[in-house]
């Protein structure tokens, strides 16, 4: 390639993710050796406790690996301070947000805190950049409205133009579509997708719309207990890996339709 | 407009007293001009003009370690009072005024300095703010830890009376009278050393405007935008306790002030960024307490009522109408 970046933007090396209970670690899942593409839009599949948040959580270094590392742009995450961190790396929780008075512009201006000054001002550039984000994300309309005014659907907008404020390589985002309808859910992914290729940004997700992701993602990393194994969502479904991710006899996978079914005994 | 407010306020409050002084010498007093009557220019100047300046920097202070702890726990009805705070200085304070029963003479001796007043106060109040956080990093439900402030709130208060059952009637009496709460007997020298504490607290809190301001997303995602979550939660605390400590120290402990004032402030400039906060919390705070203050004194008779119950009597009701209110709670 012509560009002296590499196009991997991060990358893990003999990860061990879990937690550490009284001295004694609880590991959930070990070996990890997963690498991020730029621009690409990945979708993390497992059941309920495989470890899906502890990954990402992991490599948002909201908490330490067990051992191994996190290479993000080729240097090991725990060499970044915070503040250099929140310019690699943006996030969308589960958590709700505390209700306040916040605007949604004063929300999505947040997301400029890597880049302000000590009290917070906001130069022209980070009103252009939320100004930005919140067209890209069809904000706009919503702009001087309070946060608890807005339905469910409109506050992951919100927090998702928030991440892209944030202006980072990466935003990982946890279950962003858990408590909406069909069609904000498809809303909420293909506005994902989008700005994963038109803007350029590795997208992480984690999430249980199987069959979306499976339309969506470029990438797929399926956690299965002990291990994690990651593909296009194609090779994944032709080597069979995609059909064992739920080790269920009440479902079953049709692989002309890409969709998980309920089997019928 | 707050400001304007304020020396209205401010005014009144010099205005009022046990001695009536008409309105024009109050000002000529102010501006050091020659009044009808030397005694009346003495009051307004040794007496009256410390305690409205006590009562801006108490209330201002109070008002605004509510906010930071409202941030900090995210929770509506976090304040000093509530979280138990105000007793752990409280409980400083009993150490030292009661505690020469225990301890004998040395400390005694050491009750009547200011800065070992403000150190007690101080003290009690970050631990037991630091026991409360404690609390906190276990249980996630802040229901708990308001209940655990309040039950920190129960134990220091059996300490204390512990302890009064053990002491003097004349160490009782000046520890009474201390937590019924007064702003007056500050002296223009203790005053100076209150505005020292006071000003250090404010500058505490103008360094963790922009963190606070993240902080209203919570704990997770102010740390994922560059935030230090652990300096900013230890300056919070700091500023906090030293603020509640001089004031506990110097004025008693002072109730509904701190729960109070934030909300009253956000009904009013609906907005959460600190920027705008700190400055109108400060400002509603000053002012509420010179009201409460006027109110105490019973313009036009003697009598003085104690401040607690002043500001116990339009506080708690606001408490109770922000508990009953069908809208959400916000920061």
């Amino acid at each position: 390639m012509a560009t002296n970046k590499s196009n991997t933007i991060l990358k893990t090396e003999n990860l061990s993710i879990g937690y550490t209970v009284r001295k004694k670690a609880l590991i959930i899942q070990e070996n990890l050796n997963l690498e991020l593409k730029r621009g690409v839009l990945t979708c993390i599949l497992g059941n309920n406790g495989i470890g899906k948040s502890t990954l990402l959580r992991t490599l948002a270094k909201m908490q330490p690996a067990l051992s191994g590392s996190v290479l993000i742009d080729n240097k090991n995450s725990d060499d970044y301070t915070s503040q250099e961190l929140s310019k690699k790396i943006s996030l969308v929780l589960t958590e709700s947000v505390p209700p306040s008075n916040l605007s949604v512009f004063e929300l999505v201006a947040l997301g400029r805190q890597p880049y302000t000054n000590w009290i917070g001002t906001l130069s022209d550039i980070d009103k252009t950049m939320v100004t930005k984000a919140m067209q890209q994300t069809e904000i706009t309309n919503l702009v001087s409205k309070k946060i608890f005014e807005l339905s469910d659907g409109q506050k992951q907008r919100v927090m998702i133009a928030r991440a892209l404020a944030q202006n980072t390589e990466i935003i990982i985002l946890d279950e962003p579509t858990v408590h909406l309808d069909i069609h904000h859910k498809i809303a909420v992914l293909k506005l994902l997708k989008n700005i994963s290729k038109n803007l350029n940004k590795s997208i992480i997700i984690a999430t249980h719309e199987v069959s979306f992701a499976i339309q969506l993602a470029d990438t797929l990393w399926l956690m299965h207990p002990n291990k994690c194994v990651t593909g296009t969502p194609d090779a994944l479904i032709t080597n069979k890996t995609l059909q064992e991710l739920f080790n269920s006899n009440l479902i079953s996978f049709n692989s002309n339709t890409k969709q998980f079914n309920i089997k019928n005994t | 407009m707050l400001l304007l407010l304020l020396v209205v306020v401010g005014l009144l409050n010099l205005s009022f007293g046990s001695v009536s002084i008409p309105f024009k010498d109050v000002i000529y007093s102010l501006l050091g001009k020659e009044t009808l009557n030397n005694t009346w220019q003495y009051i307004i100047v040794d007496y009256r003009l410390p305690k409205t300046i006590t009562a801006i920097l108490v209330g201002s202070s109070l008002a605004l370690s509510g906010l930071l702890m409202q941030t900090l726990f995210r929770n509506p009805l976090a304040g000093p009072f509530v979280l138990g705070i105000s007793s752990g200085a409280s409980l400083g304070v009993a150490l030292l005024l009661l505690g020469a029963g225990f301890f004998g003479g040395t400390i005694a001796s050491l009750a009547t300095s200011d800065l070992s007043m403000v150190l007690a106060a101080s003290g009690g109040a970050f631990l037991i703010l630091l026991v409360v956080l404690i609390a906190a990093s276990k249980v996630r439900n802040t229901m708990s830890i308001l209940i655990i402030g309040l039950m920190f709130g129960s134990f220091t208060s059996a300490i204390i009376s512990i302890m009064a059952y053990f002491s003097t009637a004349e160490q009782l009496q000046q520890f009474m009278f201390w937590s019924y709460g007064s702003l007056g007997n500050l002296s223009w020298q203790e005053l100076g050393f209150f505005f020292g504490i006071y000003s250090l607290g404010i500058l505490l809190i103008i360094f963790i405007i922009k963190p606070l301001n993240s902080l209203l997303l919570g704990e997770n995602y102010a740390k994922s935008m560059g935030v230090n979550f652990k300096s900013t939660r230890t300056i919070t605390l700091v500023a906090t306790s030293l603020l509640t400590g001089v004031c506990t120290a110097f004025a008693g402990p002072i109730a509904f002030i701190g729960l109070a004032v934030p909300h009253l402030t956000r009904l009013v400039i609906t907005s959460s960024d600190h920027k705008i906060l700190v400055p109108a919390v400060a400002l509603t705070g000053a002012i509420l307490m010179l009201i409460s203050d006027t109110i105490a004194q019973l313009p036009t008779s003697d009598y003085t009522l104690p401040l607690n119950a002043v500001t116990t009597l339009f506080g708690a009701p606001i408490v109770i109408w922000l508990l009953v209110r069908k809208r959400k709670l916000i920061f």
